[in-house]
């Protein structure tokens, strides 16, 4: 009890601190006192303003939703398939997501008039075929084999991507640019009405995700098991689908590929607070959040003033732990 | 514990994985306070049946009955709170521990967002301790053995307190000891507690023991339901299961054992 009391304490305070430090910290380094004057709106030079407030805050905040979505829907993913190497990357989810994202773009949608919303919902589509398919094309009856549905997402991811390569072939160079580089995964520096159009997706897909949190950590015994405690397990599945797909969705319209961070932060997470989701899926979004703005910063620092793609800092960090991660599975099964 | 929906009627019920009918017709009953045993060899449609009854999988034609109200017509919830299943095995992907598992027993009774009562927990300890898995209590299920993880299942089903326990198989994986502790449970259930115990099994010399009424099937199809005396006949026996077997009367009680000639 009172440790939960120092906890509600400190994480906040961290989250802001580090949030502030990330906020700081670019190709021009922020003094404390000129962050303060631009939150006070006092007395801060045109130029700080326009980097604070035009440039790095949304990209931070862009940064905070995607991870909070991606670890949120890894450890949904993780729980709704028994399979603690289930994440919307591997499962060719985000491939999906896109697929159907390049399609709006390669077709032009995104310059009509209805604009920007065009491209999330194509993806969020594509997010939610995807699921559907690897879901149903795996399980036989009751039974949801981990290993058909593993192979089935890797081999449509390679499909998908593919698939992606080709219509690439189609686009212009400009376009091809565009795409090429959003692909790779990266924040890019949003508009404050999309990233509006975004956060109001996330919020209404983890207020629908985070009610179900005990009724995931009766799922992870099987279905059988939690409709034998009396849960809906069709229903269940059918509002985490389509909340991970419009979770997924949004965010891969505006980062692409940004992978292994719903592996990590739910596997960290549960190795320091346990599997129960009531934890674990809060903790998921207030610690994915951060990770993927500290990611992001390294992404735009470490190099500075050239910018890596913060998917190849998450894949050089994420890669190695799912290394490790098979490896201590490997050694859990010998025994 | 709800005193409502305990005696359980089956009406022409069939049920077919494929084209051809796997349950054939079955109609039985089943009443409070009764231990009603199903015996019959491998592929006889037992658990098939018993999913049915558990409603997880819609029978093709015919209907269960919960004192006379149709099983179709309770939401998931609600059937969770009059009957529960104690299924032969079950596998976990993440680090829970045996209280963790035994307080899913109770979720029926709360609302998604609730947390449990100080009643409730009473009643995991009591259900925990009941099945002496006290030691246990704070081990992660994964890591024990599939006789203890056996005895965890049962514990969640208890702490559930629903009028009808549907156990397939549940000592498959015990020692003897467990083994009788489960039977002796299941009849103390049934005959003390007042509850309509419904429970495949394998092993016929216990279930002579301690069944009320013994229903033996083969093929999807019920072969007789009777008294353990009226079952276990060495003829029909040998039939069923195609193997010649012999039938004597236990030492001391004087029910019907079972052996091979």
């Amino acid at each position: 009890m009172k440790n939960r009391k120092i906890l509600l304490f400190t994480v906040p305070f961290c989250w802001i601190f580090i949030f502030l430090l990330c906020w700081k910290f670019g190709t021009v380094i922020i003094t404390w006192a000129q962050l303060k004057d631009t939150v006070f709106g006092s007395a801060a030079s045109d130029q700080t303003n326009i980097i604070l407030l035009q440039v790095r805050l949304p990209r931070l905040l862009l940064a905070a939703l995607t991870g909070a979505t991606l670890s949120l829907t890894g450890a949904v993913f993780q729980a709704l398939l028994r399979n603690p190497l289930a994440d919307p990357y591997i499962l060719g989810i985000s491939g999906g997501s896109a697929l159907g994202a390049v399609i709006a773009m390669g077709f032009g949608l995104h310059l009509l008039l209805i604009g920007f919303q065009i491209v999330p919902i194509f993806s969020i589509c594509g997010a939610l075929l995807t699921i559907l398919f690897v879901y149903n094309f795996s399980r036989i009856g009751n039974y949801l084999p981990t290993q058909t549905m593993l192979l089935a997402g890797i081999s449509l991811q390679a499909m998908l991507s593919a698939l992606i390569l080709f219509l690439q072939t189609l686009l212009d160079p400009l376009q091809l640019m565009q795409v090429f580089t959003w692909l790779m995964g990266n924040i890019p520096t949003p508009e404050y009405r999309n990233l509006l159009w975004i956060f109001l997706y996330v919020v209404l897909a983890i207020g629908v995700i985070l009610p179900q949190a005990r009724h995931l950590n009766a799922l992870t015994l099987g279905e059988l098991d939690a409709q034998i405690v009396g849960i809906d397990v069709e229903r269940l599945k059918k509002i985490l689908f389509f909340a991970c797909s419009l979770l997924t969705g949004s965010i891969v319209a505006l980062t692409g590929l940004i992978g292994f961070v719903g592996i990590i932060v739910p596997h960290l997470l549960r190795l320091t607070i346990g599997p129960d989701h009531r934890r674990l899926l809060p903790a998921c979004v207030i610690f994915g959040s951060i990770f993927m703005v500290v990611a992001d910063t390294l992404a735009r620092v470490l190099l500075s003033p050239t910018e890596i793609p913060v998917g190849v800092i998450t894949a050089l960090i994420g890669g190695p732990f799912f290394l490790f991660l098979l490896w201590k599975n490997k050694r859990k099964g010998m025994r | 514990m709800s005193e409502q929906y305990q005696n359980v009627t089956v009406e022409k019920l069939c049920y077919s994985y494929t084209e051809t009918p796997f349950i054939h017709d079955l109609s039985f009953d089943f009443k409070a306070g009764e231990l009603f045993n199903v015996v019959g060899p491998n592929g006889a449609g037992k658990t098939t049946l018993l999913y049915l009854l558990g409603g997880i999988i819609k029978p093709k034609s015919g209907q269960i009955l919960l004192d006379g109200v149709p099983l179709s017509s309770f939401k998931r919830q609600a059937l969770a709170k009059i009957m529960t299943i104690i299924p032969a095995e079950s596998n976990i992907a993440f680090d829970f521990t045996v209280y963790d598992i035994v307080s899913m027993g109770r979720y029926p009774y709360h609302s998604p967002l609730a947390s449990l009562t100080n009643d409730d927990h009473e009643i995991i300890r009591e259900v925990i301790e009941q099945i002496g898995l006290t030691k246990y209590e704070d081990k992660i299920f994964n890591q024990l053995s599939s006789g203890e993880r056996q005895r965890v299942l049962i514990a969640r089903a208890l702490a559930q307190k629903t009028p009808i326990l549907l156990m397939d198989e549940p000592t498959v994986h015990l020692d003897i000891h467990y083994q009788l502790d489960i039977y002796r449970l299941a009849q103390s259930l049934a005959h003390d507690k007042n509850l309509s115990i419904f429970m495949i099994s394998h092993n016929l010399n216990y279930t002579s023991m301690y069944s009320d009424r013994i229903m033996l099937m083969r093929e999807g199809r019920i072969v007789k339901i009777g008294s353990p005396d009226d079952i276990f006949q060495p003829e029909l026996l040998s039939d069923v299961y195609g193997t010649p077997l012999s039938v004597y009367p236990h030492p001391k009680t004087g029910k019907p054992t079972i052996w091979p000639d």
